[in-house]
Parts: structure tokens; sequence; C-alpha cells
């Protein structure tokens, strides 16, 4: 097993996956690895702009509300 | 609140009218841990804003044909107040039909708007420069309301502002 690679991984918890790939920024990197964030996703967030950042949201927004108006139909 | 009886959030379109008519205001909350590189799902949008007659003036010429209603209010009744009543509000809880926009007239513990906007941070967002909350001060919000959906995103925001430093 590689545990650098997540396909090798056969657990949910990443969390050592993360700590071999990521180096260690310090002691607030490291607590977020052990909350169980996914720091994969900060550092892709970080390569976006803030304005690309908002654009993510408001796309995961309106699929909310598209299941949000789905559900409501078929209640 | 029923999700059935909740109007679409469109954040982009509402921020955007509140940006161009001149309100003074500085993202807050969940936008603003998003802009700053938080993973966080978030709808609403948080603003801290100066509560004078003038400010909220411009403000209610935004909302008031969205038919803004008092969404934690019983009934959610429609906000028919003149602003200058308005204005001696400490919070403004609206639900709107561009959905649902939270005015704070201070954020504990970093203060009222004259604290926030003094250290918030320029950001071009859905085609605006819009002002938004510095990190340093959003973590310290998040650490002071400590509910565990906050120390997430705290927990987010440190190891941001950690990589961005190192």
């Amino acid at each position: 097993m590689d545990p650098r690679n997540p396909q090798d991984c056969d657990r949910l918890d990443v969390r050592e996956v993360l700590r071999r790939t990521y180096p260690s920024y310090g002691p607030a990197w490291d607590a977020a690895i052990e909350m169980g964030i996914d720091v994969g996703r900060l550092e892709y967030n970080l390569s976006l702009t803030p304005h690309e950042r908002l654009l993510q949201l408001h796309e995961m927004t309106q699929t909310y509300e598209l299941l949000r108006s789905a559900a409501t139909e078929h209640a | 609140m029923s999700s059935s009886d909740r109007p679409r959030q469109n954040t982009p379109e509402l921020l955007g009218r509140l940006v161009d008519a001149g309100v003074e205001l500085v993202v807050v909350g969940g936008i603003a841990a998003v802009a700053h590189g938080s993973e966080q799902f978030t709808k609403d949008i948080d603003i801290v804003a100066p509560f004078t007659v003038e400010n909220i003036q411009r403000l209610m010429a935004v909302v008031q044909p969205l038919a803004p209603r008092f969404y934690q209010t019983i009934g959610k009744p429609l906000v028919q107040r003149a602003p200058d009543d308005l204005a001696a509000f400490k919070n403004l809880y609206l639900q709107t039909d561009l959905g649902v926009l939270d005015v704070l007239g201070s954020v504990p513990p970093v203060g009222d708007y004259s604290n926030v906007v003094s250290r918030a941070v320029e950001m071009s967002l859905f085609g605006r420069r819009c002002k938004v909350i510095s990190l340093d001060d959003l973590i310290a919000i998040k650490s002071h309301v400590g509910r565990a959906k906050d120390k997430l995103v705290e927990a987010e925001l440190r190891a941001i502002r950690e990589r961005l430093s190192g």
C-alpha cells in the first residue's frame, strides 16, 4: 500500500494520506488534518481567486436550491 | 422556516445590488470564510453595516422591492417600518425575494462597523469591489462564537492563515 495514494487507502479516514501528501505548515495546519479537514481542498481553494471561490459556492447553492425544489414538489 | 416558503438564494445578485447602491457594508460570516478559502457550505449573506439613517435608507431602497420580511419573527411580517425606525435596531434579519440577508450592527468580539472596516480587505467578487472582513477578525469571531460548526471553520481559517504565511 502506498499511503500517499488515496486509491490505496481502504479507509474513509485519509488523515495519514494528507499528512504524507502535504508538508506541515505549522500546528494549526496539523490540527486541521487531525480534525478531519481535507487540507487538499483548502489548497485547491487557495489556488482560486476569491471570486472563483464564491462562484464555486454559488454553483453549489444553485444545486442545493434545485434539489430543495424537487424535494418540495415530491413531498 | 420551512423550506417551501423560503425564496431561492441569489447571493451574487443581492450583494451586487447592495454594492451598486452604495450601501456601506463589510461581508462577514460564511461568505467571507469562503472568500478566504474555507470549504464551508453556506447560503445566507451576513454583512456588518453602520446603522445610520442614511445607510439604512440606501439598504432599504434595495430590499424594499424584494418583499423583505423579518424572518426570525413569528409570522415573518413584511418590513414596513421607516428607515429611521430601522436604524435604531441592532440587527436586521431579512428574508427577501433574492434570499436571506442578515445585517449586523456589530460582531463580538471585534465590534461595530468602524472596527471591522478598519481592517477589512478589498476583494473582487461577482464583478464588484467588496470589503470583506479580515482573516484575523473572522478567526476571532469564530473562536468567540464557539459552536461546533464554527470551531470547524475556525480550524480551517487558522490552517489557511498558516499556509499563507508559510
